[in-house]
């Protein structure tokens, strides 16, 4: 165990190495890019750049900035134990092979939990059940024994599974656990309550109350809309599981997410200051007309950063050095299991000389703003193949240029799952192409990227 | 100061982060942090220790501050139902849901909706450029591909989003200016002004002031009754004239027809009718 404060990663943060981080020890200059929330032992640092640091006054100017949230390498300390709840889809579509593979998926989640790690299981068919209640993971064999009894129902209640299953999460929750829910469904829901809205404003209760749901959806059937919807919701992670065999090598890395988790529980507070006017928050469907916005952000693992465009318009703003805008972020230390605050400002300068304005944006704010581009781009590719006013031939050539996009920005995970959609496209496979392609623009809607 | 406390400059770093950062050392800029500070541009009074204004964000340490400004003339802009504004360029303002120059984030704005475009002398036209849930303009429907002039106060309707227009009248014209292009040169002193009788003004400017229905005009009136180039202003040094250039459905001077190309010298007060509507000259009060 690492003492706090001893992360390499924190502390290369004031070291000469990067040339756009020396400049945040540098003198009190208000436009170089700004970096906050250094105190060591910090699972989170805020960074601020500035599309570009200067900009017009007395007439209509727009900047984009991107906030970015960073997590270090390394955990800085043991994980918390876990509180985890599997919610496992028994309908009848799930006979034979798929639930087999999710029975070794189960067995192989208990495999790598802890005995300070509790689990609870429900399954959930026409009639919900709790097949194991919130239990620590010491009698492994005993725990699988009860997964072997997961045998397949009929229709799929998917409302009330999730909802028995946030019970039994919720009634060992306590301080310095993390909970989470792992939802896996292979259809649409059949039985109760059915409607989306309900379901996803339920997992957004769920996730109010602290807990984060991760969904999987398997095979054809599902409703991708759905299924990502609950994970966006619920601020967990969304994956298109195609074939059975590779139910439990999902599992595996959802759990390996889940065990680095560095930070929950994520809320960033903009408040704009006089003059200012958000235009867009790249990602984020918010109601742009008040002075302060909520934003609730997706937990973070670490070497994770997650990135936040935001764009203001300055009508009229007068000459001078501002913060436009002050930002406050909050979250759950997933080690300590304290909550930490961070704050940042965004600055830029005013000026009425038109040759101090750079004419290229910040290659990292552009970046991003390339990247909601291309998630724009893939909704638009994937409408029109819905609505069959793109025939898959045009879907591949505009799914090839963003593949490049994507590759030309370093972003290798995405690129590779537009690759991953070419190839079903090309086998005529639509409903694969759609299922893999929420999930990447539902990442590239987050901003987040692994790797620093 | 006289009775500096030891203490005082304590003040400064109580946030450990903010020290952390590089923030100004405690010195030159001390005295200011220590007591209360009103902002030079907003007049918000700040709590002592402030960097920047908590209203409108001035770094106190800007160098770059020039006179306390007054607050910012109006700009054009289209208000949303909620009270947000969006701004207007002169030109071209493209309005949908994706990436456009006005953004509304409303799922039954198409992603290119209409195109809204400001003359440089105020006039704004709209476009609807194929939306699939149409542009309103009052209660009629624009066709698309259809253009047409609309004035300050117009409720538009984007697929059913309900937008305000708002054309600050004679700000704008001084104002607004191109986003990327170089400025717009001075905005000349008006000579007069014709007044409409909803108290529009419409400066004539020293040379040729023309106008007519079309947007190219210096004064650009909406009047279905007018000519595309109706009529011109020429100031001279003996005095302002006014020409009708062979409008098709002519214009008066105080209640007489004018014959087409005759110049007709005004004074303060004249009255001129054309379309349906009459207008007053007004000079500046010397």
């Amino acid at each position: 165990m690492s003492i706090p404060g001893s992360d390499p990663n924190k502390t290369q943060i004031f070291g000469p190495a990067d040339p756009n981080k020396t400049q945040m020890v540098g003198a009190p200059d208000p436009n170089v890019t700004r970096m906050t929330g250094l105190a060591p032992g910090k699972a989170l640092s805020l960074e601020i750049v500035a599309g570009r640091k200067v900009t017009l006054a007395n007439t209509m100017s727009r900047e984009a900035f991107l906030i970015d949230l960073v997590a270090g390498q390394s955990l800085g300390g043991t994980r918390q134990p876990l509180n985890l709840c599997l919610v496992i889809d028994r309908s009848g579509s799930m006979e034979g092979e798929p639930l087999e593979y999710v029975k070794r998926a189960c067995d192989y989640v208990v495999d790598l939990l802890d005995p300070n790690d509790v689990l609870s299981i429900v399954t959930f068919e026409e009639v919900v059940e709790v097949l194991m209640p919130p239990r620590k993971v010491v009698n492994k064999d005993l725990v699988k024994q009860h997964i072997q009894r997961i045998a397949p129902g009929n229709t799929t209640n998917l409302f009330d599974g999730i909802q028995l299953g946030a019970q039994q999460a919720f009634s060992v929750a306590e301080p310095g656990r993390l909970s989470r829910l792992v939802l896996l469904t292979d259809g649409d829901p059949t039985a109760g309550i059915k409607d989306f809205p309900s379901i996803v404003n339920l997992v957004g209760d769920l996730k109010q109350r602290g807990l984060t749901i991760t969904a999987l959806g398997f095979g054809p059937e599902y409703n991708e809309e759905l299924v990502a919807g609950i994970a966006r919701k619920a601020g967990g992670n969304y994956y298109f599981i195609a074939r059975p065999d590779l139910i439990p090598e999902v599992f595996r890395k959802e759990l390996e997410r889940i065990m680095t988790t560095t930070a929950l529980n994520i809320k960033m507070k903009l408040r704009f200051s006089r003059w200012v006017q958000p235009r867009q928050i790249y990602g984020h469907q918010v109601n742009l007309t008040q002075r302060e916005i909520d934003l609730a952000l997706p937990d973070v693992e670490k070497g994770t950063t997650v990135g936040n465009v935001v764009e203001m318009d300055f009508p009229n703003h007068p000459v001078g050095d501002y913060r436009v805008a002050k930002v406050t972020v909050t979250y759950d230390d997933a080690v300590s299991g304290q909550t930490e605050i961070l704050d940042g400002d965004i600055v830029i300068q005013f000026t009425g000389d038109r040759s101090k304005v750079p004419l290229e944006p910040d290659p990292r704010v552009a970046r991003e703003i390339q990247a909601a581009a291309a998630s724009r781009a893939m909704e638009k590719t994937l409408m029109g193949m819905r609505t069959q006013q793109v025939n898959a031939a045009t879907a591949v050539l505009e799914l090839q240029k963003t593949q490049a996009m994507l590759a030309g920005q370093g972003r290798a995970q995405e690129a590779q799952e537009v690759a991953q959609a070419i190839r079903e496209l090309q086998k005529g496979d639509t409903g694969a192409v759609e299922k893999t392609l929420i999930g990447t623009v539902m990442n590239l809607d987050q901003g987040k990227r692994s790797g620093n | 100061m006289a009775e500096m406390d030891p203490n005082a400059t304590q003040a400064l770093v109580a946030d450990p982060m903010k020290t952390a950062m590089g923030m100004p050392a405690p010195g030159l800029g001390a005295t200011q942090a220590i007591a209360p500070v009103q902002c030079p541009v907003c007049k918000q009074h700040n709590p002592p220790g402030e960097i920047y204004c908590v209203e409108c964000g001035l770094l106190f340490t800007s160098e770059m501050v020039e006179e306390p400004v007054a607050e910012a003339a109006p700009l054009p802009c289209l208000v949303e139902a909620g009270g947000r504004e969006q701004h207007l360029r002169l030109g071209s303002n493209i309005i949908g849901r994706d990436g456009t120059d006005i953004l509304l984030n409303d799922s039954r704005v198409s992603r290119r909706h209409a195109d809204l475009s400001l003359a440089e002398d105020g006039s704004a036209t709209i476009e609807d450029l194929g939306s699939t849930n149409g542009t309103m303009v009052g209660t009629a429907r624009l066709e698309s591909g259809q253009k047409i002039p609309v004035e300050n106060g117009t409720k538009l309707f984007f697929g059913g989003l309900e937008m305000t227009l708002s054309l600050p009248g004679e700000a704008m014209r001084t104002a607004a200016m191109p986003a990327a292009a170089p400025p717009a040169e001075d905005a000349v002193d008006a000579v007069a002004h014709l007044v409409g009788p909803d108290g529009t003004k419409h400066p004539i400017i020293e040379g040729e002031t023309t106008l007519g229905r079309r947007s190219t005009n210096n004064i650009v009136i909406p009047d279905a009754f007018l000519s595309g180039n109706h009529a011109k202003f020429v100031s001279k040094d003996d005095g302002l004239y006014f020409v009708d250039i062979r409008s098709t459905n002519g214009s008066a001077y105080n209640q007489r027809k004018v014959e087409p190309n005759e110049e007709v010298k005004i004074a303060d007060g004249d009255e001129i009718t054309f379309g349906q509507t009459t207008y007053v000259v007004r000079f500046p009060e010397k």
